[in-house]
């Protein structure tokens, strides 16, 4: 099951709008509800996939349009980890609930609309992403770094240890970060023991 | 060999990477002036001051104004260095070490380190990568004659920082009238082990929650 199905089993029973945003606070996802919600809410509307979602709503060139616009890019560059606020929709007769949440397997954001009286979640929704996939993306090089940093070892030790320019393996880590999604330096380590990419024994001296 | 860090006429062996937990600015001041005093009055010693955006510069004026001294030769002649955080951990490390050890081949024999700890923030480490940077200072320093001083704000920063940034990362510990060896310090290997990579918000949580 990849990220996507997941993310949609995760919000099944919530009927809920759901938007998931990269890094860069752009949509890759959404469910079919999206949609709805989109055509319901007007500050949403225009967010689609490709669209940056803070954008979209400070276009609208309101207030409250700013405000979510903030509480997105905050949330997305893990300035916080979750938003939720109330906001008109359908001519203002209804309001409808929006959350944004951190990813924490990957940085980005997950964005729900929900009608009021719809349930709703408070806590973060965690995209699993499978051991083996995340090893498939990794190249042999790459693994030798990522198990140098679970050995607390800086770029330059690294480099010394691979015999390879510093700014070579400043590249590595940069695309270890961005293969596995994390977040920083020991997110990278923290993903690698979670997922057994790299096993603790590895480590223990 | 040892150095006299300016509180209590005591002195630590080097290389020394000491916690400072500190209440206010005033005492931050204080502090970074009576430790830097030192290199300000002898020849040979280096000043490297360090923090995230704009940081480094403040340290900078105060210490101006709190000696009452120009300070601007000794930087020119590179014996003064304003080093700055990154959002790419490695980078901040290397930030710091580079003027240290430039300072060191151009003979300084000894270089003081006065740090101001953010938890977040643009142009700075992410908050866990901090905490790996605070502990991979340890093995980076080994063997410099030089002394850091990390300056942590206790009612500015979260527990997280203090504990692990701050208790379990530094070698020695400076808070009030206290000033001692930090026996709860731990190498870089256990800590990112047994508790960095086990931080709260790097953790899987349950995704099943509702309400």
């Amino acid at each position: 099951m990849d990220e996507r199905q997941l993310a949609a089993t995760a919000v099944e029973s919530l009927r809920a709008g759901v938007a998931v945003l990269d890094r860069d606070g752009a949509i890759r996802w959404v469910n079919d509800a999206w949609h709805r919600a989109v055509a319901n809410v007007p500050l949403l509307s225009g967010a689609t996939i490709g669209t940056r979602l803070a954008d979209v709503t400070r276009g609208k060139g309101t207030a409250i349009g700013g405000t979510i616009a903030g509480a997105i890019t905050s949330v997305v560059e893990g300035a916080v980890p979750y938003f939720e606020m109330e906001c008109p929709a359908d001519g203002g007769r209804v309001t409808v609930r929006l959350s944004v949440t951190e990813q924490r397997e990957q940085r980005g954001a997950v964005v729900m609309c929900a009608e009021p009286g719809g349930a709703f979640v408070s806590q973060p929704i965690v995209l699993h992403v499978d051991a083996a996939q995340l090893a498939e993306r990794l190249t042999p090089r790459e693994r030798d770094v990522l198990v140098r940093l679970a050995d607390g070892l800086d770029n330059r030790s690294i480099a010394k240890d691979l015999g390879v320019e510093y700014s070579t393996v400043r590249g590595y880590v940069r695309s270890l970060i961005e293969k596995l999604g994390a977040r920083s330096r020991v997110d990278v380590v923290g993903i690698a023991y979670r997922t057994g990419l790299v096993r603790r024994t590895e480590v223990e001296a | 060999m040892k150095a006299p860090i300016g509180f209590e006429g005591r002195s630590v062996q080097l290389p020394g990477h000491i916690c400072l937990f500190y209440k206010s600015e005033d005492e931050l001041r204080r502090r970074q002036a009576a430790f830097l005093r030192f290199a300000v009055d002898g020849k040979r010693e280096g000043i490297v001051l360090m923090g995230g955006t704009g940081i480094a510069e403040t340290l900078y004026r105060y210490l101006e104004v709190d000696l009452g001294v120009d300070l601007s030769t000794r930087r020119d002649a590179g014996m003064i260095a304003l080093a700055h955080g990154d959002v790419d951990v490695d980078e901040q490390l290397e930030n710091v070490i580079r003027p240290i050890e430039a300072m060191i081949e151009g003979g300084a024999k000894l270089v003081r380190l006065v740090g101001r700890v953010q938890w977040g923030g643009p142009d700075y480490a992410a908050s866990e990568d901090v905490v790996w940077y605070e502990s991979k200072l340890n093995d980076r320093i080994a063997g410099l004659p030089v002394v850091l001083v990390c300056a942590y704000d206790i009612f500015e920063l979260p527990g997280e920082a203090l504990i692990l940034g701050g208790l379990h990362s530094h070698p020695q510990l400076l808070c009030g009238t206290f000033s001692d060896r930090n026996t709860l310090v731990e190498s870089t290997k256990r800590h990112l082990q047994l508790r960095m990579a086990e931080f709260p918000w790097l953790t899987e949580v349950d995704s099943s929650g509702g309400g």
